[in-house]
């Protein structure tokens, strides 16, 4: 015989199956049906045989239906909750950095103060910045050219066939991408933690009470001298490199050419692609880089305590973005990804 | 895109601030709300909330300047609303706000004097006017002491005494010619000489049009100031819920 317990409608129907004078059976049944939450449960007194067994089936199959349902959309939701939040993210720092363009373009934004804010901005990111770019680009240009020049040797191949390959790593590739670093590491992450503390003890509302639009005092000076500073430095550093390269390389014997014979093989490899590669990416790398440093700053809660939280995140995000831009410039310019060929 | 301002707010004419139905919650525990909150000043109004000590009004005063979102209703400044989106004339319109804030009122990594010129030099004053103008505040508020008040304005706002950084709140709401003054607890850290001439620049600054807005308990009003007043913003459970006075 079997009755009807409870009914709540609209769920998937699982089933449960009592035997009279139970076995080790029932106890299994039961438990499977407390897990499952059973809207709706059937006591049967029925043979432990084949209809029993098929209703437990049909429970247990239910069961792991509901369950995977409610994994998948788990998995759904999260997946999808994080690719909108990174999608947020990428428009937000855009909408940043094409703000931050348009009112640079606009005379009237160049307050006196606002210009005070450009300069000395431009001041610790850029001018204060060049005695680490030195050392490093220095560091890395060493690096670079003496490995160079010793499998230029090993090989047996001219100093003319590995000239452009050093030329274009330099310009196109590590200068950009030291700058970046320089500027990140130095200010990127002094710019987001001094945001967050103005953010957090008030003094944007402060700012913004006497009629001073945060966006034209605190984000635009800032991001335009991160662009300004990333295209700087990354030509000191491609110079740094070539020199440093040079003296080391000729003081270790792997380099048989004058100071000039180098410098003129270098730069016979220079042409205006390497203007338009090298400009793009620093410009484009330093915005994205400021605009995300400043958002960051900005999303600070109301308290000091989160301020060295937002700077860390801002220094890894921004770190990441220059290397997603680099890389995805990279592969517009020459087209290519790895050795496939694209369009 | 919200652009700088580029020049000041033309004088307002009569009615220089409505509120509307104003619905308002504070984040803060002690802060101050509006419900369903209507009162109309005209020039040369003055209101008094009278909130204890313990009672933060930074809140309700950034969403009367359009800095904080209501829950509902308007708040027109000079006719116009503070929450539209005209955000180069709502930063004009704020930039004619003279304010004395409670709490943080200095960018800190700025010296007192370059606070008190940020706003009108944004403004694109000439310097010369600007000098003129701080110069003459700092005379209306600092009194025989208004040398002292200079050299101190060469320094940064974690160096300097509270009394004096209150003072100098007072020249920085003053020094634009504002037409509407927000005090939030402003005779905090005053002694008794300071406080007579802070009272005199703010009846002066009343009488010539502009409207003030006294949030602070009513037993420390001067009696000069209680004279001025003329609307009164009365609470009920922290929160503005109907005015006394000829505005009602």
């Amino acid at each position: 015989m079997i009755r009807l317990i409870g009914d709540r409608g609209g769920h998937i129907p699982t089933v449960a199956t009592v035997l009279s004078g139970q076995t080790s059976g029932t106890a299994d049944c039961m438990e499977n049906d407390a897990k499952s939450d059973s809207p709706l449960i059937l006591s049967a007194a029925v043979p432990q045989s084949s209809p029993a067994a098929v209703l437990r089936l049909a429970a247990t199959v239910s069961s792991g239906v509901k369950r995977t349902s409610i994994a998948a959309g788990y998995v759904t939701g999260t997946v999808g909750g994080t690719f909108t939040r990174r999608l947020s993210m990428v428009t937000e720092t855009i909408a940043v950095l094409v703000g931050s363009l348009r009112l640079a373009a606009s005379p009237t934004s160049w307050t006196p103060p606002v210009r005070a804010v450009f300069a000395r901005q431009m001041l610790f990111t850029s001018v204060d910045a060049l005695p680490s770019a030195f050392r490093f680009a220095a560091a890395a240009g060493v690096l670079i050219i003496v490995q160079a020049m010793i499998w230029i040797d090993t090989a047996g191949v001219s100093s003319e066939v590995v000239a452009p390959l050093l030329w274009r790593a330099i310009v196109r590739e590590v200068a950009p991408l030291l700058a970046c670093l320089v500027v990140i590491g130095r200010s990127g992450i002094a710019i987001a933690a001094e945001l967050g503390t103005l953010k957090a003890s008030g003094e944007v509302e402060v700012i913004d009470s006497q009629g001073i639009d945060p966006m034209t005092f605190l984000v635009m000076p800032r991001v335009v001298a991160f662009m300004c500073s990333v295209f700087g430095l990354g030509m000191i550093i491609a110079v740094t490199m070539l020199l440093a390269g040079y003296v080391v390389g000729e003081a270790m014997g792997t380099i048989h050419k004058t100071l000039a014979g180098f410098a003129y093989e270098i730069s016979a490899n220079f042409d205006a692609q390497d203007l338009v590669f090298f400009t793009t990416k620093t410009l484009l790398a330093g915005g994205l880089a400021g605009g995300i440093c400043c958002l960051e700053g900005f999303s600070a809660r109301p308290a000091l305590t989160d301020v060295p939280r937002v700077a860390s995140r801002a220094g890894i995000r921004s770190l990441t973005a220059v290397f997603v831009i680099s890389a995805t410039l990279s592969i517009l310019f020459y087209q290519k990804f790895l050795v496939f060929q694209l369009g | 895109m919200r652009q700088s301002d580029s020049q000041t707010l033309e004088m307002i004419d009569a009615e220089v601030l409505r509120l509307e139905d104003v619905s308002f919650f504070a984040e803060k525990s002690t802060g101050i709300g509006m419900r369903e909150f209507s009162s109309v000043v005209e020039r040369g109004g003055f209101v008094h909330v009278d909130v204890d000590e313990h009672q933060d009004p930074r809140e309700v005063c950034s969403a009367l300047v359009g800095l904080k979102k209501l829950v509902g209703g308007n708040v027109l400044y000079g006719g116009r609303s503070m929450f539209g989106t005209d955000y180069r004339w709502q930063f004009r319109a704020r930039a004619s706000v003279g304010r004395v804030f409670a709490d943080t009122a200095w960018v800190e990594n700025l010296t007192l004097g370059e606070n008190i010129r940020l706003s009108l030099s944004h403004q694109r004053c000439d310097a010369g006017e600007i000098n003129r103008r701080v110069r003459s505040s700092v005379d209306t508020i600092g009194g025989d002491s208004s040398d002292e008040l200079i050299r101190e304005m060469r320094k940064r706002p974690s160096f300097v005494d509270p009394s004096v950084l209150q003072q100098l709140q007072f020249v920085r709401a003053l020094c634009g010619n504002p037409q509407l003054i927000l005090l939030e607890h402003p005779l905090r850290y005053l002694s008794t000489d300071m406080i007579a001439r802070v009272t005199d620049a703010i009846t002066t600054a009343v009488a010539s049009g502009a409207v003030a807005i006294w949030f602070g308990k009513s037993s420390d009003v001067p009696e000069r100031i209680r004279e001025s007043m003329t609307v009164s913003w009365d609470l009920s459970a922290s929160q503005i819920v109907c005015s006394t006075g000829f505005s009602r």
